[in-house]
């Protein structure tokens, strides 16, 4: 499932991002300015649609929302941890 | 109830005599008091200093919360500017808070969150404040938003009179806090985050009075743009942020608004000055704490 989080999610980023430098799985989100509190407050809000995960102010970690590879990681073990 | 406002005014001896002519100037239609200040800060040093802070902490904190802490220290640099006027009086305010005005995805509200006594804050704890804040309202766990919807739902004649009534009685006495709704007139400044690239180019911004008059003073940091200088005789490339003031000429005047902006800029300039050595030990070691509060 990971990989296909992190598409969906990599494309939501490049979506909402003003920036003219690619944006890959492995981009830092914060040291390239993504992450500000809009994306982060849009982000908990899609992951909520998307896939019915509630994230807490727990998770605001940086290292959770440095790369969309570690926000994929998160979104999947709070997926499976809720279902469980 | 609480009372946010010392009781006695500034004596009438100690404001300047420019700042008492707007205070006792006619009131509509009378001349504007509001002074505006657009002034720019280095980006570099705040870029570098969140870059470093979200390496190596548990909690991510943003432009916006170091400015709330600027600005709260700031205030506690010029207490001149932790005030208000109600009617022709200046009163100060009893602490140092901060409110950020803040405008959720999918949400057609601003919603005000208020950070009690952000000069005695440190870092984490404003950006707590600030995500638990606008999680509440994300999830519409905030109080605020079911008395808001209250309001709205009251008669378009009686939420008039009710809303002229009070400003009424607030211009005449300083008044209690009442209510989880009017909770944001405990604070003398509003601060606007608008550091995001996604927003056009700022070269000033200048917002409304607010109709209560509790907030004497705006804070607004705009959009990152790059700059090119003379240094050394050669051009240089650097990144700037607007960063735009408007004030009061009752409480203040532009000489003391000036060195308010000054302060706030070399706050911001060096932001590793505003943390205490706890805070920096911290950082890395300890977790945040996250209590989403009840709903009532």
């Amino acid at each position: 499932m990971i990989p296909q989080t992190r598409e969906t999610l990599l494309e939501f980023v490049r979506t909402n991002t003003v920036t003219s430098n690619p944006i890959t799985n492995q981009t830092d989100l914060i040291q390239n300015e993504i992450m500000d509190s809009l994306m982060l407050m849009e982000l908990v809000l899609f992951v909520e649609q998307a896939w019915g995960v509630q994230l807490m102010g727990n998770d605001f970690a940086p290292n959770y929302f440095r790369t969309v590879e570690q926000l994929a990681q998160l979104v999947e073990t709070r997926r499976l941890s809720q279902s469980a | 109830m609480k009372w946010p406002l010392q009781s006695k005014p500034a004596r009438k001896l100690e404001t300047p005599f420019f700042n008492l002519m707007y205070l006792h100037a006619r009131g509509q239609g009378g001349p504007d008091p509001t002074i505006v200040w657009v002034s720019e800060l280095p980006w570099e040093p705040i870029h570098d200093y969140l870059v470093q802070t979200n390496r190596s902490g548990n909690l991510l904190v943003g432009t916006t919360h170091l400015l709330i802490q600027a600005v709260g220290q700031a205030l506690a640099i010029h207490p001149e500017f932790n005030r208000r006027v109600v009617g022709r009086k200046v009163h100060s305010f009893k602490t140092r808070n901060v409110c950020l005005a803040t405008r959720l995805p999918g949400n057609n509200e601003v919603n005000l969150v208020l950070v009690p006594e952000a000069d005695r804050k440190q870092l984490r704890e404003i950006a707590e404040t600030v995500w638990n804040c606008q999680l509440a309202y994300r999830r519409e766990q905030d109080p605020v938003i079911r008395d808001r919807d209250r309001l709205r739902r009251l008669p378009g004649w009686f939420f008039r009179y009710a809303i002229r009534t009070f400003h009424w009685i607030e211009h005449l006495y300083p008044m209690p806090i009442f209510g989880r709704v009017d909770r944001f007139r405990n604070s003398p400044v509003l601060v606007n985050d608008f550091s995001q690239q996604r927003f056009p180019s700022m070269r000033g911004y200048k917002p409304s009075r607010m109709p209560d008059e509790s907030k004497s003073l705006s804070v607004t940091l705009g959009p990152r743009e790059e700059k090119v200088v003379w240094r050394d005789g050669q051009p240089m490339p650097v990144n700037v942020a607007p960063l735009c003031v408007r004030a009061d000429h009752r409480i203040c005047d532009g000489f003391q608004l000036s060195q308010f902006v000054s302060t706030l800029i070399r706050l911001l300039a060096e932001p590793i000055k505003m943390q205490s050595a706890k805070e920096i030990d911290s950082a890395s070691t300890g977790p945040a704490n996250f209590e989403m509060r009840k709903t009532a």
